[in-house]
C-alpha cells in the first residue's frame, strides 16, 4: 500500500478532531479575552505557580498589616493628642507657679492657685485614662484597665491617703492641723524632695496611682517590623506632673507660713518644669512612633505596587494577542466547518 | 479447447464477480466502523481449473508494526487520561490559591486559608484586647483545620474512585479475555480448515484493542493463528486459556489505608511489591494515581497539619511543667504530644482547633493571646494584660520561621509553614499541568497512530467503488462473452441440423 492513501474513516475524522481541539481552545481564549487573565492560572504555571501564590500571600500580609497600622495610628494620634493636652496645661501651670513664689499664703490669689492645680490634676486624670478603639493608650499592655485612678475623691483615693499619711509621719500632725503653720522652710523642702517624692515613683506609684503596665505594647507594623507603639503611664514625666499638680492642690491651700508657701512653691515649680520638659520628650517620642507608622505605611504601598505588577507579570494576558488568537481561531473554524460541507460531497458516489 | 470450456470461464468469472462485489460491499459497510478497529479486505484470486480466476481466500490488509503502535499510544493514553482525571480532582483543593488573593470565606485550599488565618492574628496582635478580633481569629482557624479536613477527605475520595475504578478495569479484562478465547478458537479452527477468519480476525484486534486501553499488552502468533497476550511487563494473560486477573477491592480509605494490588496469573503487577510492573493502560494510571499521587499529596497536608501544631504548641510555664510542650490552638484527637519533624499520618483529616477557645463550646478565644489552653500551667500573660500581644506576634513570625518538616513527601524539608502550603499548592499545579499535557500529548499520539493504521489497513470507499466499476465492467464482458458462446452454439446447431 502506497503511503499516499488515506481511509474513509480518517479523512471523516480528521475534521472532527480539529473542531473539538479549536472548539476547547476557543473556549480558553475567549475566557481570557474576556477577564484579561490566563484561563487557568494554576494550570498554566504548573510548578512556578508557587511564586504566584507566594505574591498573593505577601500582598494580603501587607494589606493586613497596613489595616492594622491603621488602628495603631489612631492610638498614637490619641496619644499625641492628650499629651499636647497635657504640656500645654503644665505649661501654663508652670508660669502660675513663678508667680505663685511671690504670693502670700491663704490669700485668694494663693487659692486661685490651689484650685488651679487641683482643677489641672482632674485633667490630668482625665488625659491619662485617654482610650483609642476601647484600649487605654497609656496603659502599657495592660490596655483594658484605666491607667490613673481619679485623685480627689470620696473616699479618699489610695494615694492621697499615702501623701496624708507621709505628712502625718513627717510632721507628726494632720494638715488639718493649726501647728501646719510652724512648719519651716528647710523642713517643708526637705519633706517634698524625700518622704513626699517617694509617694509619685517606684512601688509607691504602681500600687497608688498607676494600673499601667511598665511595658510598652509592640506592634508589626511592617513585614519584619516590629516597634513600640505607646508609651506607659509609669513614665516620669507623668510621675513628675502627678506630684508637682498633687503638691500645689493638697498643700498649696494650708496655713503655712510664708517662707514655707515659698519654698513649697520652689519645689512645685522645679518638679513642674521638670515635668514640662519630660512631656515635651514623650510627645517626641510619640511623634517619632508616629511616623516609623507612616514610614512603614508608604513602604508597604510601594511593596504593594511592586507585588501588583508582579502578579499582572504572572497572570495577566496580552489583550491583543488573545483578541488576534479569537478571531484566527473563529477563521479556522469556519474553514474546517466550510471543508467538511465540500470533503463530504467529494464522493465517487455523487458521480456515478 | 473447445467452446464448452470457454462457457465454464466465463460462467465461473460471473461466480467471481459476485464474490468480489461481496468484498466491496462488506468494505463499504465497515468504511465507518466505530465500535472498534476494522481492516479492508482484500481477495486473493488465483487461476483455477481451466483458466478461470477463482477467489483462493480473502485476507485483511494488516500491518503488525503499525497495529502494535496502535496498541501501545492506546494504553499510554489510556493511562495518562486516568491519571490526569484524578489530578484534576486533586488540584481542585488548590484551585483557588492562585485566583484568590485574601478571600476569608469562599477560600478552600490550604495557603489561602493559611494567609487569611494569618491576617485574623495580624489584626488581633494590633487589637489584643478586642473579644471580636479574638472570634475572629477562631473562626479563621477553624476554616483552615476544616479545608484541611476537606483536603484530606478530596484525597482519599479519589483514592477510592481509583480503586473502583481498577476493581471494574480487571472484570473488564476478565471478561474481554474470556471473549478472547472464543475468536481465537475460531481462528485456530478456520486456520485449519482453510475457512476464512477475516471477521474472526477484526473481532480478536477488536478485543485486544479493548484490553489494551485497560492495561498495556503485547502480543505474540503462533503459526496455527493463536494468539498469546502478555503484560506489558511480560506477565501472561492469555495463553491457550484466559489467565485469572485479580484485585481485592478496598472499599474505605484513610491516609494510612495501602491499596490492594492487581494479579496477573498470581504475580502483582501494580503497588509497591509488584515483581512486574505494568506500565500503561488505565490500570497502571490509576495505580499511579492511588498509590503514588494521592499519597504524596496526603502526606504533605498531614505535614502542613503538623507544622500547625507544632506552630501554636505551648510550653510549659510552671517549674513543673516546664520542658513540656503541648498542642495549643490546633490539636488532633488523642494528643498527647506535637509531632515535631515526624509524620502523622492523617492527621490532615484529624486536626481540629482546640475546644478551649472555641466560644460555640463553652470556650475562651483570648486563651490565644493569653496561652493556657492546656490549663493555668501555660499560661505566658501572668498578669492577663488585655494589651499582651507578644505570643500573638511571636505566633506570627513563627509561621515564617524555618522549620523541619518530614521527608519524603516530595517538598523540600527545610521550610517554613507559609512557603510549605505554597510548595504543597505549587508541587500540586505542577503535577496537574505535567499530568493534563501529557494526556493532552498521549491523545494526539493516539490519535496519530490510529489514523497511520487505518490509511494504510482501512477502508476507502473511493477506491472501492472504482474497483465496483471494475467488476461491474468485467461482469459485462463475461456476459457478453457467454451470449457470444451462445450465439455461437446456435450458429453451429443450425448449420448441423
Amino acid at each position: 500500500m502506497s503511503v499516499s492513501s488515506v481511509s474513509t474513516s480518517t479523512v471523516s475524522s480528521i475534521l472532527q478532531n480539529t473542531v473539538s481541539r479549536l472548539q476547547t481552545q476557543l473556549t480558553t481564549t475567549s475566557t481570557e479575552a474576556s477577564t484579561g487573565l490566563l484561563a487557568d492560572i494554576g494550570l498554566t504555571l504548573g510548578e512556578n505557580s508557587g511564586q504566584d501564590i507566594t505574591l498573593h500571600q505577601q500582598m494580603s500580609d501587607l494589606n493586613a498589616i497596613s489595616s492594622s497600622n491603621q488602628l495603631v495610628t489612631a492610638q498614637l494620634d490619641t496619644a499625641y493628642n492628650a499629651l499636647t493636652n497635657l504640656q500645654s496645661s503644665t505649661e501654663s501651670m508652670v508660669s502660675q507657679l513663678v508667680t505663685g513664689q511671690s504670693t502670700t499664703p491663704g490669700t485668694s490669689g494663693a487659692a486661685a492657685l490651689q484650685q488651679a492645680a487641683s482643677g489641672a490634676l482632674s485633667s490630668f486624670t482625665s488625659t491619662m485614662n485617654s482610650e483609642s478603639g476601647g484600649q487605654y493608650v497609656f496603659g502599657g499592655i495592660n490596655t483594658g484597665v484605666a491607667p490613673v485612678a481619679s485623685y480627689s475623691q470620696t473616699p479618699a483615693s489610695a494615694a492621697q491617703t499615702a501623701v496624708d499619711n507621709a505628712f502625718q509621719a513627717t510632721f507628726g500632725f494632720a494638715t488639718t492641723s493649726p501647728s501646719v503653720s510652724t512648719i519651716t522652710a528647710t523642713q517643708m523642702t526637705n519633706f517634698l524632695s524625700t518622704q513626699f517624692a517617694a509617694q509619685f515613683t517606684g512601688s509607691n506609684w504602681t500600687s497608688n496611682w498607676s494600673s499601667a503596665s511598665s511595658t510598652a505594647q509592640s506592634n508589626r507594623i511592617g513585614v519584619n517590623e516590629t516597634v513600640p507603639t505607646s508609651i506607659s503611664a509609669n513614665q516620669s514625666a507623668f510621675q513628675d506632673t502627678a506630684q508637682a499638680l498633687v503638691m500645689v492642690s493638697e498643700f498649696g491651700g494650708l496655713n503655712l507660713n510664708a517662707s514655707a508657701y515659698s519654698a513649697l512653691m520652689t519645689s512645685a515649680s522645679s518638679v513642674m518644669n521638670s515635668a514640662n520638659n519630660g512631656l515635651i520628650g514623650a510627645a517626641a517620642t510619640v511623634g517619632n512612633m508616629q511616623n516609623q507608622v507612616t514610614n512603614a505605611n508608604s513602604a508597604i504601598s510601594l511593596q504593594q505596587n511592586t507585588l501588583n505588577t508582579q502578579i499582572n507579570n504572572k497572570e495577566a494576558v496580552n489583550s491583543y494577542q488573545v483578541a488576534t488568537e479569537v478571531s484566527n481561531i473563529s477563521t479556522q473554524l469556519q474553514t474546517a466547518y466550510s471543508l467538511t460541507s465540500q470533503i463530504h460531497k467529494l464522493s465517487l458516489v455523487n458521480f456515478l | 479447447m473447445g467452446l464448452s470450456n470457454a462457457w465454464n470461464v466465463a460462467t465461473s468469472s460471473l461466480a467471481t464477480n459476485a464474490g468480489l462485489q461481496s468484498i466491496v460491499s462488506r468494505n463499504i459497510s465497515n468504511a465507518q466502523n466505530a465500535t472498534g478497529y476494522v481492516s479492508a479486505k482484500v481477495a486473493n484470486l488465483v487461476t483455477g481449473s481451466g483458466g478461470a480466476a477463482v477467489i483462493q481466500s480473502i485476507s485483511d490488509m494488516t500491518n503488525s508494526t503499525l497495529f502494535d503502535s496502535m496498541l501501545s499510544s492506546t494504553s499510554a493514553n489510556a493511562s495518562a487520561q486516568a491519571l490526569s482525571n484524578g489530578v484534576t480532582q486533586l488540584q481542585s483543593t488548590v484551585s483557588d490559591a492562585t485566583t484568590t488573593t485574601d478571600s476569608q470565606t469562599s477560600a478552600s485550599s490550604p495557603s489561602t486559608l493559611l494567609q487569611a488565618f494569618s491576617t485574623a492574628l495580624q489584626t488581633y496582635s494590633a487589637s489584643p484586647s478586642n473579644s471580636s478580633s479574638a472570634n475572629s481569629v477562631v473562626s479563621a482557624a477553624q476554616n483552615l483545620a476544616s479545608g484541611l479536613n476537606a483536603a484530606s477527605a478530596t484525597v482519599q475520595g479519589v483514592r477510592e474512585t481509583a480503586d473502583q475504578n481498577m476493581v471494574q478495569s480487571v472484570a473488564t479484562i476478565n471478561s474481554l479475555l474470556t471473549q478472547f478465547q472464543t475468536v481465537n478458537t475460531t481462528i485456530i479452527n478456520g486456520t485449519a480448515t482453510g475457512a476464512d477468519t477475516s471477521d474472526a480476525l477484526d473481532q480478536r484486534n477488536t478485543i485486544l484493542q479493548s484490553l489494551s486501553q485497560q492495561i498495556g499488552i503485547t502480543t505474540t502468533t503462533s503459526p496455527n493463528g493463536s494468539m498469546q497476550v502478555y503484560t506489558d511487563s511480560g506477565a501472561v494473560l492469555f495463553d491457550t486459556t484466559p489467565r485469572s486477573v485479580t484485585m481485592t477491592p478496598t472499599t474505605t480509605y484513610t491516609a494510612s489505608t495501602v491499596g490492594a494490588a492487581v494479579y496477573v496469573d498470581g504475580v502483582p503487577v501494580t503497588g509497591a511489591n509488584a515483581t512486574m510492573p505494568i506500565s500503561s493502560g488505565a490500570l497502571d494510571g490509576l495505580a499511579n494515581l492511588r498509590d503514588t499521587v494521592s499519597t504524596q499529596y496526603q502526606s504533605q497536608l498531614d505535614a502542613i497539619a503538623g507544622g500547625l501544631v507544632n506552630t501554636f504548641a505551648e510550653k510549659g510555664q510552671t517549674a513543673a511543667t516546664a520542658g513540656s510542650t503541648l498542642p495549643g490552638l490546633f490539636t488532633y484527637t488523642g494528643a498527647t504530644s506535637v509531632p515535631g519533624s515526624s509524620l502523622v499520618s492523617g492527621l490532615a483529616g484529624a486536626i481540629t482547633v482546640a475546644s478551649a477557645v472555641n466560644p460555640a463550646t463553652g470556650g475562651s478565644p483570648s486563651l490565644i493571646r493569653d496561652g493556657g489552653i492546656n490549663g493555668a500551667a501555660y499560661v505566658q500573660n501572668s498578669t492577663g494584660a488585655a494589651g499582651y500581644n507578644t505570643l500573638l506576634t511571636g505566633d506570627i513570625s513563627g509561621l515564617g520561621a524555618t522549620t523541619t518538616f518530614p521527608s519524603g513527601t516530595g517538598i523540600a524539608t527545610s521550610s517554613d509553614l507559609t512557603n510549605y502550603t505554597t510548595a504543597s499548592a505549587s508541587w500540586l499545579d505542577g503535577q496537574h499541568q505535567s499530568a493534563s499535557n501529557n494526556a493532552t500529548y498521549q491523545s494526539t499520539l493516539s490519535t496519530q497512530a490510529s489514523q497511520a493504521l487505518s490509511n494504510v489497513t482501512g477502508v476507502n470507499i473511493d477506491s472501492q467503488m472504482s474497483k465496483m466499476l471494475d467488476i461491474e465492467n468485467s461482469y459485462q464482458a463475461s456476459a457478453k462473452l457467454i451470449s457470444t458462446i451462445n450465439s455461437m452454439f446456435g450458429s453451429l446447431l443450425q448449420a448441423v441440423a
